[in-house]
């Protein structure tokens, strides 16, 4: 009812091509909505996995890729009908997932990343300078083919080789609990790291230097987004709701759902105007076009 | 009420019985039920007992309920005839369960701090199973006796009852006392659930929509308006607290809990009175209808104008009232709710085949109709043996077409008992086994997250069912999960191995039901071993039994040999609510 499949929503993507068509991963399995919720949100498969990391081929909408919990990664050529595990992850909790290049990439909890170049039937680590495998975020940069950066446990890695080679940045956002990474959709350049507990990091050239946000966030920051409409928004979700940052990072404001105790993914569909901010987490999945202002439901109301 | 019986009196069975595809099949529920259990509880506790769930809960009011109740059938499915194993597996997570949210914080005294009784009721429905399953358990007795001494007014630290007033002091209570002022704190994460319904009251000032509930400003004005309106004072959903009481009446037998039960419902039927028969759904702490909702009698917390609607006030006086009988012997207390179904009936209207009641009571007056619920009847029906009850169960057999769904699947029963659907008893344990199997397979593939799992995900996942259990072997309703006790005709003890339930191999199929009699058939599908077993009036030994076939009774219970291969019909006649109502389980077995 309203929450995709009952529990909190850890994972959402959007269809590249139809808006109503949204994918949730929820504590019961995966969760398709055709009708922006509306249509009451029906589970389509991996009960009991809890898909936690969602990816949909841009140029072949139907095949999506779910990472999963502790079962690795399951793949869909049907648009969700059908589903199967692909290759064998040495681990298999998986908590990113990334595309570039025509590859696909996974970053897991103890295992570091993966890379599949052939839609997963087989994987292989990636982890060459990268001390830290415990991978809470992987971001690809959407121009720089075979640049990605992993947030882990230990600060923020990048590659420009596809993975082939990972490295820290000892003078930027290292030595710190990095949950999420977003990448400025008009500037790849821009990237911001969610850190705890020193909050949002914000670098303007791709990882080399970094500026701390002039008003930390003491919350538990846990999943950030970018409004593609107006870049310098900055939305951040943590243990006590959504902020919102106006100044790219400088200062922070709250953007409602003070009461959600836990915001797994912000997710942001730029084809309305204004741009629709997706939440994931605790009551579902929620939504708001006016910058938190109000946020509304996306299951149907009972009569 | 009568003396408890003294000697023993036998039936023997010894007529060749192939064994029916209903008791083969009964008994390979009984079997896939007791390894379900024990799948169930290792798959989603951990080692200590408690739940593997998440390092810190920040739910407000909401607390344990959802927990002990994904686990309530473990000790029904022993008390039934399944594995003592069970029992001892559900005492072990009621534990673990009582100190996990202990540490969270929501439990208080091993009782939940503050919680509404429609929530109290469906965690501690759970908790009533393991009276029967044990009586002797020392901790458990002694827990009854103290959670109903928060009710009862005799607990100073949960000063919960006004026995001037003769009233609950709050909505919310439990073992920290009634809750007189609730904050937003106390609605999380609940208020995620409740955007997806209409709003409380129509007049919040400011608040037009349900996702009101989700916005922080208006989640706080939600809140006030209730707090100020639904905080204080009693509400009918309070009646479901009448079988916590009646359990510790049944450990112990104190009066007092007697008295409380029917002075409680007593209060209830006044007002009702009072406001030309409707139940009023609040009462102010100054014993006033009305008092902190604008004088109106609706609008109370799961009262007529709440969501789901008067459905909560009749389900809460037909729990309270099967109690009131239990502990009574009289079916006077049903007048309650046979008096508002039967208030609501008398503003349906035909919808095609079926008669459309409102749902609901609010300033537009009666609305939201919708086709009428029947499982009140039933319900009743099976208490009172009243014409009236039965007049209703036929005619909505007739306006249903033979199709019935959730709750009212009740009438495909009543229609196997008239002696239609002869299929039926195959067909609903058919229907249980595939349950079984269906919650089987997520069991064996979970693989989810803990920390994303709601409360309500063991009550998702508990494959235990008992449905088709409890209606044909005991001739009971499914218990209504909103705290409800066992109510049946028959009961049975294994008397070879001192054990509540069917003996291993011997099963049960109550045929017909009436006022002064049941039929059973019992068969030993054992063919190489004789059974004896114990058949009891009532789960608590209510009901004088006079005869069981030829042979005169005259007792609460009596012994029935079964030779190997054998099986018989008998019928049972009896004096209901003849005896005192008790855990305990008849002497022989002692």
């Amino acid at each position: 009812m309203g929450s995709p499949g009952g529990g909190e929503t850890q994972a959402i993507a959007l269809h590249p091509r139809d808006p109503l068509v949204i994918f949730a991963g929820a504590a019961k399995g995966l969760c398709k909505t055709v009708k922006g919720g509306l249509d009451n949100w029906p589970a389509v498969g991996l009960e009991s996995l809890s898909p936690r990391a969602l990816l949909v081929d841009t140029l072949s909408p139907d095949v999506i890729y779910a990472g999963t919990h502790e079962s690795g990664v399951y793949r869909s050529a049907d648009g969700g009908r059908t589903w199967k595990s692909t290759g064998t992850l040495s681990e298999p909790k998986v908590r990113a997932i990334a595309a570039s290049g025509g590859a696909v990439y996974v970053g897991t909890d103890g295992g570091g990343v993966f890379r599949s170049r052939d839609g997963g039937l087989h994987w292989e680590e990636v982890n060459h300078g990268l001390i830290d495998k415990t991978v809470r975020a992987l971001v690809a940069d959407p121009r720089g083919r075979g640049v990605l950066y992993a947030g882990t446990w230990h600060g923020v890695y990048k590659s420009n080789d596809g993975g082939a080679s990972w490295k820290a940045n000892p003078e930027g956002v290292y030595d710190v609990d990095v949950t999420a990474l977003a990448i400025d959709p008009t500037n790849s350049q821009i990237l911001y790291a969610a850190t705890n507990p020193r909050g949002v990091f914000r670098s303007t050239d791709g990882g080399a230097t970094w500026r701390k946000s002039d008003q930390p966030l003491t919350e538990h920051l846990t999943s950030m987004a970018i409004d593609p409409h107006q870049p310098s928004h900055v939305y951040v979700g943590t243990r006590a709701g959504v902020f919102r940052s106006t100044d790219s990072a400088g200062t922070w404001h709250r953007a409602g759902l003070a009461w959600s105790n836990m915001s797994w993914t912000l997710v942001f569909d730029g084809r309305t105007n204004p741009a629709t901010l997706y939440y994931g987490g605790v009551g579902g999945v929620l939504k708001t076009t006016n910058g938190g202002k109000w946020w509304d439901t996306t299951g149907p109301v009972r009569p | 009420m009568a003396a408890a019986p003294a000697l023993a009196t036998t039936v023997h069975i010894t007529e060749p019985r192939p064994a029916p595809a209903w008791a083969v099949l009964e008994r390979h529920l009984l079997t896939v039920l007791n390894r379900a259990g024990e799948k169930f509880v290792a798959t989603y506790t951990n080692p200590d007992g408690t739940l593997r769930w998440k390092e810190r809960y920040e739910g407000g009011m909401n607390s344990s309920d959802d927990s002990y109740e994904g686990f309530r059938h473990l000790s029904m499915v022993y008390v039934l005839g399944g594995d003592p194993q069970l029992d001892t597996r559900h005492r072990w997570v009621w534990e673990g369960i009582t100190r996990m949210f202990t540490r969270y914080g929501n439990i208080y005294r091993e009782f939940d701090s503050n919680w509404d009784w429609m929530h109290h009721g469906e965690g501690y429905t759970s908790f009533y199973t393991l009276g029967l399953a044990n009586p002797r358990d020392a901790k458990f007795r002694a827990r009854s006796e103290k959670f109903a001494r928060m009710f009862t007014g005799e607990d100073p630290e949960s000063p919960n009852y006004d026995p001037e007033r003769n009233i609950m002091r709050a909505v919310m209570n439990g073992s920290r006392g009634p809750k007189m002022e609730w904050t937003t704190r106390d609605w999380i994460p609940t208020n995620g659930n409740l955007t997806y319904y209409h709003l409380p009251y129509d007049d919040i000032p400011g608040v037009t929509k349900s996702a009101g509930w989700i916005n922080d400003e208006q989640f706080a004005v939600i809140v006030k308006t209730m707090s100020d309106r639904m905080a204080k004072g009693d509400v009918p959903i309070n009646l479901t607290a009448t079988p916590l009481i009646a359990d510790a009446y049944l450990y112990t037998g104190g009066g007092q809990y007697k008295r409380w039960v029917t002075r409680y419902i007593e209060g209830w039927e006044e007002r009702t009175r009072a406001n030309n028969g409707i139940t009023p759904d609040n009462v102010g702490l100054s014993g006033r209808v009305g008092e902190n909702m604008n004088g109106n009698w609706w609008g109370g917390y799961y009262g007529w104008r709440w969501p789901r609607g008067g459905i909560d006030v009749i389900r809460a006086e037909i729990t309270a009232a099967k109690v009131a009988q239990l502990l009574t012997g009289e079916a006077k207390w049903f007048d309650l709710p046979r008096s508002q179904v039967e208030l609501v009936r008398k503003q349906g209207r035909a919808e095609g085949r079926a008669l459309h009641v409102p749902q609901r009571y609010d300033q537009r007056g009666w609305n939201s109709w919708a086709p009428e619920p029947g499982y009140p009847y039933i319900r009743m029906w099976l208490h009172t043996f009243d014409h009236r009850e039965w007049r209703e169960i036929e005619r909505i057999i007739g306006e249903r077409g033979g199709r019935y769904s959730g709750p009212e699947q009740d009438f495909e029963w009543m229609e196997f008992l008239s002696g239609k659907r002869p299929d039926y008893p195959v067909r609903a344990l058919t229907r249980d086994l595939g349950f079984v199997q269906e919650k089987m397979h997520h069991i064996l593939n979970e693989h989810g997250d803990p920390e994303t799992w709601v409360d309500s995900k063991w009550s998702d996942a508990q494959p235990l069912a008992t449905d088709a259990l409890l209606r044909l072997t005991v001739g009971s309703v499914p218990i209504d999960v909103r705290g409800e006790m066992l109510h049946c005709s028959l009961r049975y003890f294994d008397a070879d191995r001192k054990r509540a339930g069917l003996p291993e191999g011997v099963a049960a199929l109550i045929t017909r039901i009436e006022r002064d009699a049941v039929d059973v058939e019992l068969v030993n599908t054992n063919l190489f071993e004789a059974r004896r077993m114990i058949v009891q009036g009532g789960a608590y030994g209510e009901h004088q039994i006079l005869k069981a076939g030829a042979v005169g009774v005259n007792a609460a219970w009596f012994e029935v040999r079964l030779e190997p291969g054998a099986g018989a019909k008998l019928t049972v006649s009896m004096k209901r609510y003849a005896n005192r109502p008790s855990y305990a389980w008849p002497k022989v077995l002692e």
